[in-house]
């Protein structure tokens, strides 16, 4: 990983597409602005780590969809 | 309820995130009166997620898909695209969730899926319990 120190008000350039710029610093708090294509998602970590965990814990064996085809069945919207 | 769909492939290309190594599922619907249907993969016998539409959960539910992702899917046309949300089972069952912060979009015109993880300006869950809640208002309980 390439580690930078900026000031405030700094610039990175990534690929020549990629801009992030500390817009802010204010205690422990940092306000990173970030230009980038439409295409690039961008998101804070923890909302990415927040929808893998959820997916792994999502995850159904299919030795125990049988029992589930059954539950599922019965169940409607209403239950 | 997803019955005309039952036994097809749609291809999900790495895009599921903690799983980026599976790309094929099935689709294998629970029953024609059910909103469930569950997503097989087909490169790991032991991985499936149970789905739903969203909207036959919570009515308010809405996110717009951006120009990226429309050409990623090729979709051309609204009427072409699933929408399902992966469900986290509990015991009782009536304490399951749907993940809402990170819907599935599947065309199934050319069977392409992704899961896309909505910016945060929508102020979903990934843990939005599927029964008594409030995103269904006008509801008899």
């Amino acid at each position: 990983m390439l580690v930078l120190t900026r000031k405030k008000g700094q610039s990175i350039v990534i690929n020549g597409e990629i801009e992030i710029v500390i817009a802010s610093v204010e205690g422990d708090q940092v306000k990173i602005g970030i230009s980038a294509p439409e295409s690039y998602k961008i998101y804070r970590k923890e909302i990415i780590e927040m929808v893998q965990q959820s997916n792994q814990e999502a995850v159904v064996q299919s030795k125990s969809l049988h029992n589930l085809g059954n539950i599922l069945k019965t169940r409607d919207i209403k239950s | 309820m997803f019955n005309n769909l039952h036994g097809q492939t749609f291809h999900f290309n790495g895009s599921v995130l903690a799983f980026e190594a599976l790309n094929e599922f099935v689709l294998e619907s629970v029953g024609e009166d059910s909103p469930f249907a569950v997503l097989q993969s087909q490169e790991d016998a032991n991985i499936g997620f149970v789905v739903a539409s969203p909207f036959t959960f919570f009515k308010d539910f809405a996110f717009e898909l951006d120009e990226h992702d429309k050409e990623e899917l090729g979709l051309t046309e609204q009427h072409d695209a699933l929408i399902l949300g992966f469900i986290t089972l509990q015991d009782p069952f009536q304490q399951s969730t749907m993940n809402l912060v990170a819907p599935l979009v599947i065309n199934i015109s050319n069977s392409k899926g992704k899961q896309i993880v909505l910016p945060p300006k929508y102020e979903y869950s990934t843990k939005t319990p599927l029964f008594h809640h409030g995103l269904d208002k006008g509801g008899t309980e």
